[in-house]
């Protein structure tokens, strides 16, 4: 069973650099838990994985269990890290590879076939024994390289992009894969992703990182019902925001008076509402709005309208067709409008 | 990506792979063409200005070098010794330098890379004999840890050199995991970093085996005659006027650095020539 991990206001600096990679980063993952660390690229996310494994030394403190792993080298961590590419030892075949935790750390020998057997066994790789890792392919590699750090018990996994290199028909098999294991294992996991869905199909929880800092923790569905922030929401695939002056339960916006669902405090306010809550229809909040743009997602329609001079994106279902030019009525319902910062 | 496409690419990796191949070869046959005379004339009896080929065959040159008047035995086994010497020194001096240099940036590295060059941006001959005062001082000049030691002046830049790209092309990543596995830094680097790096390890032992093994002025300015090498042997003998037996030398000298040379194409071989092993090799007409 995995151990809880708590980081405590870890921060790190590269040598040289004016900003910090890291900082002030303070989050806790519980036993067995999968989270995602999301982020575009350069905001801090791999590092982050590397103060955790103890490869970097940071300000700040690692706890595991509670216990503080200042001062203790990655290979006394128990915590086992997989890089973006599989990187297996190109001059050891896949047994060796997958068996090299249990030799560095002495295990019986006795003991070590069964357990490289089992792991290889896990990751459907065990007709690979024998290979080389330049024969296999990139899915290949990714799943012993897994299997390598599984067969030595980590306390946490760590995982670098793991699915990022890999063709798109075989991710979701080794999404699939990687989330059988770590439920079956129990494994406390922290991987680092710049896809949001991979984050949202994989994490238990996501943290959100820009620039080195946390700006948001929390389960998947947060990110999407309530961002507290435009740069989240937008992060998220939002991309409807309107403005206004709120008072008595009603935002006055430049098309009309919108009802909010959710307590506002007064004032100037912002709302977000997704694509994909917006419908075509009459009640609350509904608007006369011209069809600009359509665009086929083979999963549905995605039309761009004018409110006014508001422009609103919305998702709707393959069989709405609409043209350019008509127009329609169009809902945003109170409930789906979330007011942030 | 379709089973085509996979069966295209790897067809075009072996294809690249072969002609890769091409260049080296060439480079190979104009290395080891100018031995072609020196052979003929170590093994000829006669052979007289027109005639193309040697006309008649004949040991006498190796049987010459047996005999223990010639002291080749002697600067054979001093040029040996003094090369792998050598070669050990500039590996243990090149690999901490080598990976300080490839793998770290640091303040003044520029700087320190300058100062690693500076002994074959320099002429050696100047530095030597700025040495060899400082040699007789120590006593040092005239014996073969003199020797060795002003052979390592060109030697170690060279292996510093190598080493240094290798290890520049390294991330560091493939270390990092083995930390993670559970080795201690010593375990990685013997388990993983040295296997990884041996054939860059091979290629700059081999240069620095065959800088040693070739200096000639170093070793007279430094030895000053007490210590003998091979490679002044040949100097002495090509002098004379024995075409047969300064041939029989050469061949001998040649030796370690023909063999050094097929040693470092077999090691530079691309890698990926391996990669499709035979059963996943399926682009063979009529397959598919």
């Amino acid at each position: 069973m995995g151990a809880r991990l708590e980081l405590d206001r870890l921060s790190y600096r590269y040598p040289g650099a004016d900003d910090c990679a890291v900082a002030d980063l303070s989050l806790a993952v519980e036993p067995g838990e999968i989270i995602a660390l999301l982020g575009p690229s350069g905001c801090g996310k791999t590092t982050t994985l590397k103060l955790i494994a103890g490869l970097l030394e940071s300000e700040g403190d690692v706890r595991l269990d509670g216990r503080s792993l200042r001062s203790v080298p990655p290979e006394r961590r128990h915590i086992a890290m997989v890089f973006q590419k599989g990187l297996l030892f190109e001059h050891m075949d896949v047994e060796a590879n997958v068996g090299f935790g249990l030799r560095m750390r002495r295990t019986l020998k006795s003991q070590i076939a069964p357990r490289v057997h089992r792991a290889l066994d896990q990751v459907q790789m065990s007709d690979f024994a024998r290979r080389r890792p330049l024969e296999l392919s990139g899915g290949e590699q990714q799943r012993v390289a897994l299997a390598r750090a599984l067969v030595t018990e980590p306390r946490v996994l760590l995982l670098d992009e793991p699915l990022s290199a890999l063709d798109a028909s075989l991710r979701d098999d080794m999404r699939e894969l990687l989330l059988h294991l770590q439920r079956d294992g129990g494994h406390t996991t922290v991987f680092v992703t710049h896809d949001q869905q991979e984050a949202v199909r994989l994490g238990d929880r996501i943290g959100l990182m820009f620039a080195g800092r946390l700006s948001m923790y929390d389960e998947p569905e947060a990110f999407f019902e309530r961002p507290p922030t435009r740069k989240i929401a937008e992060f998220f695939g939002a991309t409807n925001f309107l403005e206004g002056e709120y008072a008595d339960g009603v935002l006055r916006t430049a098309i009309g008076e919108l009802k909010l669902a959710a307590r506002v405090t007064p004032g100037r306010r912002t709302v977000v509402i997704r694509p994909e809550s917006i419908r075509l229809g009459n009640g609350d909040n509904a608007f006369s709005a011209r069809v600009l743009e359509c665009r086929y997602l083979g999963t549905g329609m995605q039309y761009r309208f004018a409110i006014g001079s508001q422009t609103v994106v919305a998702r709707l279902p393959a069989d709405v067709t609409l043209t350019a030019g008509e127009t329609v009525a169009l809902q945003l319902p109170p409930a789906a409008l979330w007011p942030i910062d | 990506m379709s089973d085509l496409d996979r069966e295209m690419g790897t067809f075009l990796i072996l294809l690249r792979n072969k002609i890769r191949n091409v260049p080296i070869s060439i480079a190979a046959l104009l290395a080891l063409l100018p031995l072609v005379p020196v052979a003929l004339w170590s093994v000829s009896g006669s052979w007289r200005f027109p005639a193309l080929w040697p006309e008649a065959w004949s040991l006498r040159g190796f049987r010459h070098l047996a005999e223990p008047g010639t002291r080749f035995a002697e600067a054979l086994a001093t040029s040996l010794g003094i090369a792998v010497a050598v070669t050990a020194a500039s590996i243990v001096v090149a690999l901490p330098a080598g990976i300080a240099i490839g793998a770290h940036r640091f303040r003044l590295r520029n700087l320190v890379i300058l100062i690693v060059l500076l002994p074959i941006l320099v002429p050696p001959l100047a530095v030597t004999l700025g040495i060899h005062g400082a040699f007789i001082q120590l006593g040092l000049a005239d014996t073969a840890v003199g020797v060795i030691l002003v052979h390592l002046v060109p030697a170690v830049p060279y292996a510093v050199l190598i080493l240094a790209s290798v290890f520049a092309s390294r991330s560091g990543e493939i270390e990092a995991t083995a930390r993670t596995l559970g080795a201690a830094p010593w375990q990685a680097f013997l388990h993983v970093t040295l296997p990884q790096i041996a054939p860059g390890l091979a290629v700059a032992a081999l240069l620095a085996f065959l800088i040693s093994w070739s200096q000639y002025i170093l070793t007279v300015i430094i030895g000053g005659g007490s210590v003998l090498t091979l490679a002044m042997l040949l100097f002495s003998a090509a002098s004379g006027n024995d075409p047969v037996v300064t041939g029989a030398l050469a061949v001998v000298f040649a030796l370690p650095a023909v063999t050094a040379l097929l040693l470092v194409l077999r090691l530079l071989r691309p890698r990926v020539d391996r990669a499709p092993a035979l059963d996943r090799v399926r682009w063979a007409p009529g397959s598919n």
